[in-house]
């Protein structure tokens, strides 16, 4: 029973801070992507949205060939800091971020679109600064969108498995998270301790979406 | 009507939109010495290009803007002051209200420069001077959405006046409103014209507008000014 404990608070560290990850990447680049005019801004939008379509475990092999002691991004942070990603319960946070950043990046695209831009334009002229004015104006007014994002971002990083096993593969009471214990479970003929494995995750998904549903726009009012 | 300081506007602006139907070119030159200068003419006339270029909202491809002797825009001399800069309130037409603030958030907006906005509950001494003024003090605590629309207008002046601007811009103030509440805020905004001594810019469609606030007046369109006078025949809303 111990070991699904610790697959539970792994596969719940893993999806905090993937989340996190996807809060500020996809929060920054959704902004991006709704307010500036650019070249080639399609293509962007189409590359930021490939691992929502991607099979996981193709995306886990992109990140294998990059962050691998030979890969490009691999060998240098393992020369500069001597970091290894691969094998690691951080290089599952890289695989969930991955995955589950077009969710936050969509939303954050989206509810910051919605915002007025006339509403910047009067902070403008009471003499706010542009940072200001995001803080002030733009991300309160677009808050609960991305949030609902990261919330599914949170729950789609709970249930990642293809990528997380290509980049940090099983290791018991190390990177082997929920979802991947579960499966570990059923090969080994672990009817019991799969079940029990696939009920707890089954509550925490239910208990997320439902979260989600709440902070939805549209479904509180607008204060 | 006592006398105000007038404002000393000059203007010079040349810009180009395109667009993908159709290129619309602004070119207009005027100055005014007036403390209430009406630029009125159809809509697509370019008023609105004028007024945001004035407030800093709009970057002109060349020309000079200059308010009270000094310059906010000169693109020979590479000079834009950023909207920020320019001290100038603006009434936009839809009022651009904070949903997210209640009304004593929205007036004190202006007030600090930080990243956080005021909070709910603190009522600052200049706040509560404008929400006496503008007898907002028993919605200080509401939110945009659940004011009238007379409501809305006067949080939005308020929350322009705040930091003590040059000029009001406004920009189409009665456009939206039904009748009844048109006649009754341009009688408001009369009063307060003649109680706050602030000079005002107005763009509008309306030759209710010309008549009423139009001591100077300019007529534009299609991108030029065709006409400019004095006052527009006589005043007679203001002799009160």
């Amino acid at each position: 029973m111990g070991s699904t404990w610790t697959a539970l608070s792994l596969s719940l560290t893993v999806a905090l801070w993937a989340t996190g990850i996807c809060l500020i990447t996809g929060t920054g680049l959704g902004y991006l992507l709704a307010r500036w005019k650019f070249r080639g801004k399609d293509i962007v939008d189409a590359v930021l949205t490939l691992p929502m379509v991607m099979p996981p475990t193709v995306l886990g092999y992109y990140l294998l060939v990059l962050l691998g002691r030979k890969g490009p991004l691999g060998s240098w942070l393992q020369s500069q800091f001597g970091i290894n990603l691969i094998f690691t319960w951080q290089g599952a946070v890289i695989a969930s971020a991955v995955v589950a950043f077009p969710l936050v990046f969509k939303a954050a695209r989206a509810a910051f679109e919605v915002v007025d831009p006339q509403l910047e334009k009067a902070g403008r002229v009471l003499g706010i600064s542009e940072l200001a004015i995001f803080f002030r104006i733009t991300l309160p007014l677009a808050w609960r969108g991305i949030l609902s994002g990261a919330l599914l971002a949170f729950a789609r990083s709970m249930g990642e498995f293809g990528a997380t096993l290509m980049v940090a593969g099983s290791i018991p009471g190390k990177t082997q998270t929920l979802s991947i214990a579960v499966y570990e479970a059923v090969q080994a003929g672990q009817d019991d301790m799969a079940a029990t494995l696939v009920m707890i995750t089954s509550i925490t998904c239910i208990a997320v979406l439902l979260a989600a549903g709440r902070l939805a726009p549209g479904q509180v009012a607008s204060r | 009507m006592s006398p105000m300081n007038p404002i000393k506007l000059a203007v010079e602006i040349r810009t180009t939109l395109k667009s993908e139907k159709r290129e619309f070119t602004l070119d207009v030159s005027f100055s005014s010495g007036s403390d209430s200068l009406v630029i009125y003419g159809p809509s697509g006339a370019g008023k609105s290009l004028t007024l945001q270029a004035i407030a800093g909202l709009l970057t002109p491809d060349s020309g000079s803007i200059q308010l009270n002797g000094k310059v906010l825009f000169d693109s020979s001399r590479r000079i834009n002051l950023a909207p920020q800069a320019r001290k100038t309130a603006f009434l936009f037409q839809n009022y651009a209200l904070f949903p997210h603030l209640n009304v004593q958030q929205n007036i004190g907006f202006g007030l600090r420069a930080g990243w956080f906005n005021p909070g709910k509950h603190l009522l600052e001494e200049h706040v509560a001077y404008w929400l006496q003024v503008f007898e907002l003090e028993a919605v200080a605590r509401q939110y945009p959405h659940q004011l009238s629309g007379g409501q809305q207008q006067r949080t939005a002046l308020a929350r322009a006046l705040v930091n003590d601007p040059q000029a009001l811009l406004l920009d189409e103030p009665f456009a939206a409103l039904d009748p009844d509440l048109r006649d009754k805020l341009r009688h408001e905004l009369i009063e307060l014209r003649s109680r706050l001594r602030i000079p005002l810019i107005m763009i509008t469609h309306d030759s209710e507008d010309v008549r009423l606030f139009g001591d100077e007046v300019l007529e534009i369109r299609d991108g030029r000014i065709q006409a400019s006078g004095g006052s527009s025949a006589t005043l007679p809303a203001q002799s009160e």
